[in-house]
């Protein structure tokens, strides 16, 4: 008996499933493509079909010699629950705490809220414990205490560097492309580096299906389309997919210029030649462009700000036999960005960009039932091409012209890692990466080791432990009061040297035997050194001596990390708790003296549910708290002499850096969907979300404001209130 | 699309702009003794004592008022070298003087402020080093949307490592009436890379100050210390409108111990130009 397993809601194969006989008690596993094979002489077969994330299949089958290839669908747990399916990582087997590591699928975030309408993977992914987030609405998230630029945003495999649209409102991911989205923020596998605090590893949509698919979404921001179709007998599968922003001409229907707009497209080409291998080729491309002119003779000015993400990957699978599996990755990521501003006389041109290339092989081994290696090794070189700015007119003298140079840096990683389940409740997992990187004149080597090791007391719960040095040889210049896209990244040089992270974590699972629930807890420690910082008062935007405004200092974090899932029939819910801190020391900042870590928020809480109180209804509610920021408001005053004669200028006073404990925030948004006739093969989902129910300010800065009495006073303002938004999304 | 732009504009019109929170911080009190310091035709030095002030202190905008509002008018304040100690006079609100002070190169100078008021004491050291001069000094004009002026200099650098600033402003010729806060002040400031007697030569505009010409300029250079060049250059960075946006809020360096502010002391070479003879 032979067939696939199918993913019943999108006709995508599911690799790995496992065919299950309990009568014989014996079963077997589908290979990558979903294909399996049964050999049996009996009529009937009793078969129980499992794969992570999908329901189980219970199915007895009659066999005749004219039926004996079947395939199987199944549902995936979304179907029941309509809820958030956290689960632990499959490909790291050591890590089996859910606060460690989590997957979560972009179908399984379908009806929860968003800002009109773009379901965000990333923007729920934030909501997981151990995450602070920065201003409202941005991009930016600080992992277990780390800095924005510590998180290693993957695409297939592929770096992505600016990971945001709308100035870092919306993730560049488009959810019609997207699968799944894996952070991991502790107990690192050994294959990841380059990067000291969390690995979110975005896996696109395989392409292949049995037939075509669209799939589709319009909303308040943008719209989205979808096409997947298979070729040559199911050999060959393409996916296209498109979005683009109307935003701009949605602002100017009442009267306001909103010159911004930004456009995604991605293509995934999947070539099944054999069962053994699979050869999967995506591109993504995403630009933003925010374009704002006068031609007013008095306010004469151009600009146009330009940022591009381009990435292509190649992926090989290949199946060397029943034991052995390997995975050959090349792959590509640029991000560059162009602004170009004109005003009267005077021209700013600047031009900067990073482009890697990528070369990495993985073995997998399963020696037996018990032990398993992981290794491999990846060769990658960069190009950076920091800020080039030429100028002309009244400004040229601010800002000169600047050829900077362009920098090579190669990298390479070469990792082994272990997993042994050394007596059966024991996992052991060791790992090393040693890691390289050579830049002009000097080459950094770097040793990496990894340790996991759990515990299974029973079938409930668990205990487990880890630790792993992280090392990172590139950071990215930005002011911590404001990222920008324009901020560069800039590598390790003679003079800065590669950050080190160390992370220890302890933690537990249980799940709960009578209703659907698991209870997941972690606490961490990191020691983090040669952390990067700016001296004050530098230039960040069109600098060139990067080397010299960079600071390296100290940091540490460490903190507490709850996460509840209960679910019901109709109901499923979760929350998350984090209590952390993070401080800094750096010789050059705050005279030496220990501070506060920007987004050092000391508890963070989300509490999500989805009730399906219909067939065709859906609500859903998340509902976030997030203690205040740091931050250095102005709190005085002085005036002295200038240098010269007879001048006088007057000079701010600041607390202490990150002094200041910005108002706690909190939020609610609301959903409600509603699905057509779900028999039929034109499914449509009308969805309407409230952000921001109660209007709240988040606040995100500190202004001196005028009271109405006259005097001044403090204000914090928020950037969203309440967004009301209708989408609708459609699959066919 | 006559329906979909009704429902926009419905959604638009719903969304609301959140009420902004309003705080109290309570922050350390702002009563930090203030110094700051000129000497002017290399031989008269002035100081301006004043408290500095809470950030939601409503002040006038009148820099005569200001300062009489944040003066330090009863407190004593001297200057000892070599030695050698006087006592600063009272001149006016904040003001205090010494008339005629001996300066000799790489002299060391200690500020003592006494406030027995309010039992404040703060204190601070500078040192006077070698003059340095213009061997060439002269201003170019370009008109375009406005008088852009360039300044051309050249001089000779000093032994070792040095720091130099040279500034451009209209000069004053009447000091009655004269609004502090109206003087804008253009800092160019230039590190020497050992270049020990060598000429540097440059150029550079001045953005900062609106001229016509009719005025007259004063182009000075200074030969200053590196702790008061950092100070310079942060004031420098802080004053650029495309950096302030990414710039982090930092505090400046002091050199006063219980205070804050800077006390400094510097030769000056003047050079006066009127703008129409160029």
């Amino acid at each position: 008996m032979i067939g696939k397993i199918y993913d019943a809601e999108n006709k995508q194969t599911i690799p790995f499933a496992n065919i299950y006989r309990p009568l014989s008690k014996s079963g077997t596993t589908a290979n990558l493509d979903g294909a399996y094979e049964i050999k049996t002489k009996k009529d009937s077969l009793n078969l129980i079909i499992s794969a992570v994330g999908f329901q189980k299949l219970d199915t007895t089958l009659f066999l005749n010699e004219e039926n004996t290839h079947i395939n199987f669908y199944l549902h995936p747990q979304i179907e029941i629950l309509n809820s958030i399916e956290i689960k632990a990582s499959k490909e790291d087997s050591s890590i089996v705490n859910i606060v460690q590591s989590v997957t979560i699928k972009q179908s399984q975030i379908e009806n929860m809220p968003s800002i009109g309408g773009e379901k965000d993977i990333i923007t729920f992914t934030k909501l997981m414990p151990g995450i602070s987030k920065g201003i409202e609405a941005g991009s930016d998230m600080f992992v277990r205490g780390g800095d924005a630029d510590q998180n290693l945003v993957l695409l297939d495999h592929a770096v992505v560097y600016n990971p945001t649209h709308l100035l870092s409102f919306l993730s560049v991911f488009n959810p019609d492309v997207i699968d799944q989205v894996k952070l991991v923020k502790g107990g690192f596998h050994a294959k990841y580096g380059n990067r000291l605090a969390s690995v979110l590893d975005v896996e696109s949509i395989r392409a292949d299906a049995e037939d075509y698919t669209i799939k589709g979404g319009i909303g308040l921001i943008s719209s989205r389309l979808a096409y997947r179709q298979p070729l040559f007998k199911n050999k060959l599968h393409l996916q296209l997919a498109a979005r683009r922003t109307y935003i701009d001409k949605v602002i100017k229907l009442i009267n306001k210029d909103l010159p911004y707009y930004f456009y995604d497209l991605s293509g995934i080409a999947e070539f099944v030649p054999s069962d053994k291998n699979r050869i999967k080729f995506s591109y993504f491309l995403s630009t933003d462009v925010l374009k704002a002119y006068n031609d007013d003779i008095r306010k004469n000015y151009h600009s146009n700000f330009r940022f591009v993400n381009s990435i292509q990957s190649l992926n090989w699978t290949h199946i060397i036999n029943s034991r052995f599996f390997s995975n050959l990755i090349f792959t590509r990521s640029l991000y560059k960005h162009k602004t170009w501003l004109q005003y009267k006389d005077s021209n700013i041109n600047q031009n900067s960009s990073l482009n890697d290339i990528n070369l990495g092989y993985h073995l997998t081994y399963q020696y037996n039932d018990r032990l398993k290696s992981d290794f491999g090794l990846s060769l990658k070189l960069y190009q950076f091409k920091p800020n080039q700015v030429n100028t002309s007119g009244r400004l040229a003298a601010s800002i000169p012209d600047n050829n900077a140079k362009t920098l090579f840096t190669l990298e390479n990683g070469l990792y082994y890692h272990i997993f042994y389940n050394l007596w059966s409740k024991i996992t052991i997992s060791p790992g090393l990466r040693i890691s390289s990187v050579s830049v002009t004149n000097k080459t950094y080597i770097g040793f990496e080791p990894r340790l996991n090791l759990t515990y299974q007391v029973n079938e409930r719960l668990n205990f487990s432990t880890s630790y792993t040095r992280m090392i990172q040889n590139m950071s990215r210049v930005s002011s911590t009061e404001l990222s920008l896209p324009t901020d560069l990244w800039y590598p390790v040089s003679e003079s800065i040297k590669p950050q080190v992270a160390d992370q220890v974590t302890a933690g537990a699972q249980y799940k709960f035997p009578k209703i659907k629930g698991v209870f997941g807890m972690a606490v961490y420690l990191k020691n983090m050194n040669r952390l990067i910082d700016f001296k004050d008062g530098t230039d960040l935007t069109f600098n060139n001596n990067i080397e010299e405004i960079i600071v390296q200092g100290w940091g540490i974090a460490y903190g507490l990390e709850l996460l509840l899932k209960m679910e019901a029939k109709k109901l499923s819910t979760w929350a998350t708790y984090t209590l952390s801190r993070s401080e800094r020391k750096f010789d050059e900042i705050n005279h030496g003296e220990n501070f506060p870590a920007r987004y050092d928020r000391r508890h963070n809480f989300a509490l999500a549910g989805t009730y399906k109180f219909h067939s065709r209804w859906a609500f859903s509610a998340v509902w976030e708290f997030q203690s205040g920021a740091r931050f250095t408001p102005l709190t005085g005053q002085y005036v002295v002499l200038t240098p010269g004669i007879g001048g006088l200028e007057t000079i701010p006073l600041y607390t202490s850096k990150n002094g200041v404990k910005l108002p706690d925030s909190h939020r609610m948004d609301l959903s409600l969907s509603f699905f057509t006739n779900p028999q039929k093969k034109f499914k449509g989902e009308w969805s309407i979300n409230i952000y921001n129910v109660y209007n709240r300010a988040m606040p995100y800065t500190i202004n001196v404001t005028k009271k109405p009495d006259g005097g001044l006073q403090y204000e914090q303002p928020g950037l969203f209130g309440l967004i009301p938004s209708i989408s609708f999304n459609f699959q066919l | 699309m006559k329906p979909f732009n009704r429902l926009y504009l419905i959604i638009l019109l719903l969304a609301c702009e959140p009420e902004p929170l309003f705080i109290d911080i309570s922050t350390p009190e702002n009563d930090h003794i203030v110094v700051s310091s000129n000497l002017y035709n290399n031989e008269q030095l002035i100081v301006l004592l004043t408290n500095s002030y809470d950030a939601l202190e409503s002040q006038p905008k009148d820099s005569e008022e200001l300062i009489k509002q944040l003066s330090l008018d009863s407190i004593l304040a001297t200057i000892e070298t070599r030695g050698q100690l006087d006592t600063l006079k009272h001149l006016s609100e904040g003001f205090y003087w010494h008339p005629q002070i001996t300066l000799n190169d790489f002299q060391s100078f200690k500020l003592q402020i006494r406030d027995t008021l309010r039992n404040r004491f703060v204190t601070s050291e500078s040192q006077i080093l070698p003059k340095v001069t213009f061997d060439m000094a002269y201003p170019t004009i370009e008109e375009k949307f406005d008088t852009i002026v360039s300044i051309h200099y050249k001089f000779e650098d000093l032994k070792g490592t040095n720091w130099y600033m040279i500034n451009v402003q209209k000069a004053i010729s009447n000091f009655n009436n004269y609004n502090f806060s109206k003087t804008k002040v253009h800092t160019e400031l230039i590190k020497d890379n050992d270049q020990s007697g060598k000429s540097i030569e440059g150029s550079f505009k001045v953005l900062n100050i609106k001229f016509s010409r009719k005025d007259t300029i004063v182009v000075s250079i200074s030969n200053i210390t590196e702790n008061y060049f950092k100070y310079l250059e942060l004031r420098n960075n802080e004053a650029n409108w495309l950096v302030e946006p990414t710039q982090e809020p930092f505090n400046y360096p002091t050199n006063v111990i219980g205070g804050i502010g800077f006390f400094n002391l510097y030769y000056t070479d003047n050079k006066y130009f009127i703008l129409k003879d160029h």
